[in-house]
């Protein structure tokens, strides 16, 4: 034995202090021994030092050993305490024994003394290290679970470095986590900080509350500043434990900072660690912590990565939502198959705001916000269409706001399987009306083609073909509407003198226009009818028509004064015209005669209008306009669609398509114009440009590209979206049906593709499809793509048209998710393992209780037995009740053991759930416990018990414990009552055991179900204290509560509750 | 005990005080003259195979029943009444499994490798004299041993 042996003698007589160091010394000890026989000096030695041992002697000066034992469990409570001295007499050596001393040795056997500083160190040794395990034990477990719940990288760090401070404990800690990336060291916690340590803090500007520093920024002065204090206060055993991924260069500036020669690295490597590194400074060995650090670390990183992972699905969410709120007037949002909001843009919720008066959140039911049952049942319609896998779009519109909505569904895949439904709205109101102003303006063409008083006769420029003419001219000819239709003009006998040949034709194509009044027509009959024939040529869409007027001159030519009379000038259709069409004086624009169209075109009355000139009226809103038209009049040139700017009265300017020529009447030259108000039309044409135009950009934006793909010609057509999402140049690459699945590397997807496609034609169903493709740059993507037909009036199909969405992202993300839920699983793996160790060990330290207890038990029990039986007549009255006691207490003692035993085992065995029946249950329970005795002074009431699941043999635990402290605690009443019932509310099953027993005061009630806690005497009613902390513990490991209710001598009821669903 | 072929009873127990209250038992009824304690696994194996300081008794001269306790130094109870009831020359020896142990692992696993009877060791004296004055009391006088 070459052990130091520290020891705190407390012995009056200097002599026997002699004796007992020299006794030592020879015993081997390598002795270290502080004396004293003064209460106030121990009192100071014991708060100063630490002692392996304390010995003391019984009888001092002014205390005893009694005091000495006090005090020494007071302040140091770990140190063995033995008492040496004389004889003392057995009762004060076991109340000596009893108030916590460890050992009694007699001065003159001193023998001894050895061997039981021995086995007291080896207690004390033992007893310190179980409880370092356990406190590690509790401390880890603790931070496991709350590390588990934090959604705070600082708040992770903080708590792993908190932890790590509390596990060493006193001594000094001081904890801070470098970030190898960023140099960046945070001070996270520090406590018991000496003198230098305060001083560092200082000198590097350190706000523990602050967190972040960069070590870059500490200058070489500061460094200095820090140097100059006077660090060798520090007592030695200062370590740096790091991790080793700690750069170098930090180390070093660690090194400087602390003048500390080494650094611990600790030597394991962090699984996946992107932690940085933890510094932990301590003026103790770590070692025995390395374990439950290392652990706490792994836990911090299990976290923290974790947390990474969700950030970045966090951010993706973002950029999803932003691409959703960027396309400005469109709708998007997206649903779940319960009809609830996965996502939705900001324009949305104002629309829902403003039609419903509803503040949407995500996770709401959309139909609950529509309060309108029709429209509620439609969307619902359109929203199973989509989630059946329909992509289609329907319009919508509301008759009194005039607004029309265009709604483009489709569904959600996720892993194939449909997820959810998407929906663009956009507003296409303005689309609707350009296209409803264009119809009207045809319908009044067609209404002035059929009423007209004139002929009309239109062709194909191209061909010559007769592709119109309206019910006049066939009147007027006798001849019916097939007679016209389909034929060239040439080929009409009765045009043979105006157009008799295909050369008459192109010379009418090139003058584009003409006008003949002396080649008559002639009809059916034969008859023939003087006409004025004005043909000319202008365009409809990308095609040139000529239009042929063919009026009636013969009244014309057969009076010429009638004809000449100045209200006749005007055929019906100069006022009844759509357009305005007036007679002005070249030089002044002085009005001659106009038609009501201008009046209501431009707002004049007739008597402002005639005897007034246009310029005088500032009709024209550039001068240079009419000169201009005036110039080419005068020029023997025609004025055709021109379009001018026109002033109305009320100032407002419109915008006409304006013809004119020059007309003789009374030998005076006029201007004939017309005007035809085309205002309307060009405002639809530029809203029409701009709703396309935003159309485009919010494709472009939501990174959404449409093909088109004509079945006749072939063709395919990209958006340029299409391209970009591809990564390809639009001058260089030439779309074709298979180029875009060419795009994907794996020819058994284009087999795929190619099949859906097909499924599509043959169909008539939508489709869609998801693929991986290569870019240039051989990197790949992944798009979505759906699709359906067009199709013509014969139900044949025309074209494909389909959308082409970048997904890479989203592809990304759930990549990312499915790994970071493997490494959780293997971590879960990893975890059950480490559990089913732990379970191992307690199952081996129950089975050492149970052996190793009990037969000590049996000795103390037996020989105070065989004491009584054999020394009978030498113990008095006395001495044999005290052996009643030791006997009885033991037996008590052996009671408690197999209970804590069952209590542990409770805890780990795992459920064998099955259905119940709690009533059988509950009876069998009385009819085995209740003795035959007490069954005849019990009332026993049962009422309706539910079944429920659970595991048979601990619930039958749990009545048997129940029913037998009813029984136990009403025994003293005349008769024990008993109601025993359940009633169910929620999912929960709630049972009760009422009796009218002693009861208990509410304001322990907290304690009722701790082990060992009892409420009432041993001497009252039997019993440990163990019985309804058994019941706890299985009630809780059915997921149910139990509780109690009572009042002192009125009765107790004890509830348990239990999941009407079973449980795990 | 010098006879060692005349043994009846061996007591496999390694506390001192457990073995003395258990002969205590057995000499109130006269049961306690041809009586052996093993102190361990591995000495209870050397009497019933001959071995070592049991080299002189003849393996044809079985006790009539053996007290096996289950917690024991060198060689454990459980691993003594397999090897026991493997061997042939001893499967036949009546083993009682006396033990302070109630774990149901313990009971199952004895009983699996074919103990004759397992008794808990109660705490309570008089409960544990009784305990082993009728185990002694039937075994040697009662049970009928295979001739």
């Amino acid at each position: 034995m070459n052990e130091v042996l520290t020891v705190l003698c407390l012995e009056d007589s200097p002599r026997d202090a002699e004796i007992l160091r020299e006794f030592l010394i020879d015993a081997g000890y390598d002795l270290n021994m502080d004396c004293t026989a003064a209460e106030k000096e121990f009192v100071s030695f014991l708060s100063n030092r630490r002692y392996d041992i304390i010995l003391s002697d019984f009888k001092l000066p002014g205390f005893d050993g009694f005091g000495a034992l006090r005090w020494s469990v007071e302040i140091c409570p770990d140190v063995p305490f033995i008492c040496v001295s004389g004889s003392i007499g057995e009762s004060l050596a076991v109340e000596l024994l009893k108030k916590g001393a460890v050992d009694y040795v007699l001065k003159d056997r001193l023998e001894r003394l050895p061997s039981a500083i021995q086995r007291a160190l080896d207690e004390a040794k033992e007893k310190k290290a179980r409880q370092q395990a356990e406190r590690q034990l509790r401390i880890y477990s603790e931070t496991q679970s709350k590390l588990l719940h934090t959604n705070d990288l600082t708040e992770i760090y903080r708590l792993v470095a908190e932890k790590i401070s509390e596990l060493i404990g006193d001594g000094i800690v001081f904890t801070t986590l470098l970030d190898e990336s960023s140099q960046t060291l945070g001070i996270v916690s520090y406590k018991g900080l000496n003198v230098p340590f305060e001083k560092l803090i200082k000198t590097l500007r350190i706000d523990p509350t602050k967190m972040v520093y960069n070590l870059k920024d500490i200058t070489e002065d500061e460094l200095s500043i820090y140097r100059s204090g006077k660090l060798e206060e520090l007592e030695g055993g200062l370590y740096i434990l790091a991790t080793r991924r700690i750069p170098k260069t930090l180390c070093k500036i660690a090194e400087k900072l602390l003048q500390i020669e080494h650094i611990f690295t600790m030597g394991f490597v962090w699984q996946g660690v992107h932690f940085g590194g933890l510094v932990i400074l301590a003026r103790s060995d770590l070692s025995i912590y390395k374990v439950t650090i290392e652990l706490l670390i792994n836990q911090a990183v299990t976290s923290i990565n974790r947390l990474r992972a969700e950030m970045k699905l966090n951010t993706q969410y973002a950029l999803l939502n932003a691409l959703i709120d960027s396309p400005g007037d469109t709708i998007i949002f997206s649903l779940d198959r319960n009809y609830c909001y996965t996502a939705f843009n900001e324009k949305h919720r104002e629309e829902m705001k403003k039609v419903w008066n509803v503040n949407i959140e995500m996770g709401m039911n959309l139909l609950n916000c529509m309060s309108s049952y029709e429209l509620r049942e439609s969307a619902k319609k359109s929203i199973d269409r989509a989630l059946r896998g329909e992509s289609f779009s329907e319009i919508q519109c509301q008759q009194e706001l005039s607004v029309f909505y265009e709604l483009s569904w489709g569904p959600i895949f996720q892993n194939e399987n449909i997820t959810g439904a998407t929906v663009f709205i956009r507003d296409i109101s303005e689309r609707i009306l350009a296209e409803k102003i264009l119809n009207d303006s045809e319908l009044r063409f067609r209404r002035l083609f059929e009423a007209a008083r004139d002929g009309i006769l239109i062709l194909e420029a191209e061909t010559g073909l007769v592709v119109n003419v309206n019910q006049f001219l066939v009147e007027m000819l006798g001849y019916s509407y097939d007679q016209f239709l389909g034929k060239r003009i040439w080929e009409l006998g009765f045009f043979k003198d105006i157009v008799g040949n295909h050369e008459n034709f192109e010379e009418l194509l090139q003058k584009e226009y003409i006008t003949y009044d002396d080649k008559p027509l002639e009809t059916i009959d034969g008859s023939r009818i003087e006409v004025e024939f004005v043909s000319y040529v202008y365009k409809v869409g990308n095609k040139n028509v000529v239009q042929c007027n063919i009026r009636d001159i013969t009244q014309r030519k057969l009076g010429e004064i009638a004809l000449q009379n100045s209200e006749e000038k005007f055929s019906v259709a100069f006022k009844t015209s759509p357009y305005a069409i007036t007679i002005t004086q070249p030089e002044d624009g002085k009005f001659l005669e106009v038609n009501d169209a201008f009046y209501s075109m431009t707002g004049f009355t007739r008597e402002e209008t005639l005897n007034n000139a246009s310029v005088g009226m500032n009709l024209w809103v550039n001068r240079e306009d009419r000169d201009f038209v005036v110039r080419e009049l005068m020029a023997g040139r025609k004025v055709v669609g021109q379009e001018f700017k026109f002033k109305k009265r009320n100032g407002e300017i419109i915008i006409g398509l304006f013809s004119a020529h020059l007309i003789v009447i009374y030998k005076n030259t006029y201007i004939l114009s017309s005007i035809n108000d085309i205002t309307e039309r060009k405002q639809a044409e530029k809203v029409l440009e701009e709703s396309e135009r935003k159309l485009r950009e919010a494709q472009e934006m939501a990174h959404l590209g449409f093909w088109n793909w004509d079945i006749q010609s072939g063709d395919v057509i990209w958006s340029e979206e299409v391209f970009r999402i591809f990564c390809l140049d639009q001058n260089e690459f030439i779309p074709h049906i298979d180029s875009i699945l060419a795009l994907s590397p794996w020819p058994e997807d284009h087999e795929r593709d190619k099949e859906l496609i097909n499924r599509t034609i043959e169909t008539h169903n939508p489709g869609s499809y998801e693929q991986k493709f290569l870019r240039p740059d051989g990197s790949i993507g992944h798009y979505y793509s759906t699709f359906h037909g067009n199709y013509d009036d014969n139900g044949n199909l025309t074209s494909i048209v389909g959308t082409v969405l970048d997904i890479t992202q989203r592809k990304q993300a759930e990549e990312a998710i499915q790994i970071l839920n493997k490494e959780l699983e293997q971590r879960v793996i990893d975890r059950t393992t480490q559990l089913e160790a732990a379970n191992k060990e307690l199952e081996a330290f129950s089975y050492s209780v149970s052996h190793d207890l009990r037969a000590p038990l049996r000795s103390i029990h037996s020989y105070t037995n065989i004491l009584l039986e054999e020394y009978e007549n030498k113990l008095d009255d006395e001495g044999k009740r005290l052996c009643g006691i030791i006997s009885s207490d033991a037996i008590r003692m052996g009671g408690l053991i197999d209970d804590l035993l069952n209590f542990s085992r409770i805890g780990r065995s795992s459920l064998n759930v099955s259905l119940l029946d709690m009533k059988s249950m509950a009876v069998l329970s009385f009819a085995e416990i209740a003795s035959e005795n007490e069954k005849a002074r019990t009332i026993l009431e049962i009422g309706k018990l539910h079944n429920v699941n659970g595991d048979a043999h601990l619930i039958r635990l749990v009545w048997n414990n129940l029913i037998s402290n009813a029984i136990k605690y009403s025994s003293k009443k005349e008769k024990s009552e008993l109601s025993i019932g359940s009633q169910a509310s929620g999912n929960m099953i709630t049972y009760y055991i009422k009796d009218n027993g002693v009861g208990f005061d509410m304001l322990y009630k907290h304690k009722l179900f701790g082990v060992f806690q009892r409420l009432h005497s041993g001497k009252d009613f039997e019993g440990n204290g163990v019985g309804l902390a058994i019941v706890q513990r299985i009630i809780q490991r059915h997921g149910g509560k139990v509780w109690a209710e009572g009042e002192v001598d009125k009765g107790a009821t004890f509830y348990f509750s239990l999941p009407a669903e079973g449980n795990r | 005990m010098d006879d060692l072929n005349a043994v009846e009873i061996l007591i496999v127990e390694d506390n001192p005080r457990d073995a003395e209250l258990t002969m205590r038992a057995l000499r109130k009824n006269n049961l306690a003259n041809n009586v052996i304690i093993a102190e361990d696994g591995a000495e209870a194996l050397d009497f019933f195979f001959c071995r070592g300081k049991y080299k002189k008794r003849s393996i044809a001269n079985p006790p009539k029943v053996v007290l096996l306790d289950l917690k024991l130094p060198k060689v454990s109870g459980l691993e003594v009444l397999k090897i026991v009831k493997e061997d042939k020359r001893t499967s036949h020896i009546p083993i009682v499994i006396v033990t302070s142990s109630r774990q149901e692992p313990d009971i199952n696993e004895a009983y699996a490798l074919g103990v004759n009877s397992y008794v808990v060791k109660p705490v309570d004296f008089d409960q544990f004299i009784n305990a082993m004055s009728s185990l002694g009391l039937y075994w040697l006088l009662v049970n009928e041993p295979l001739k």
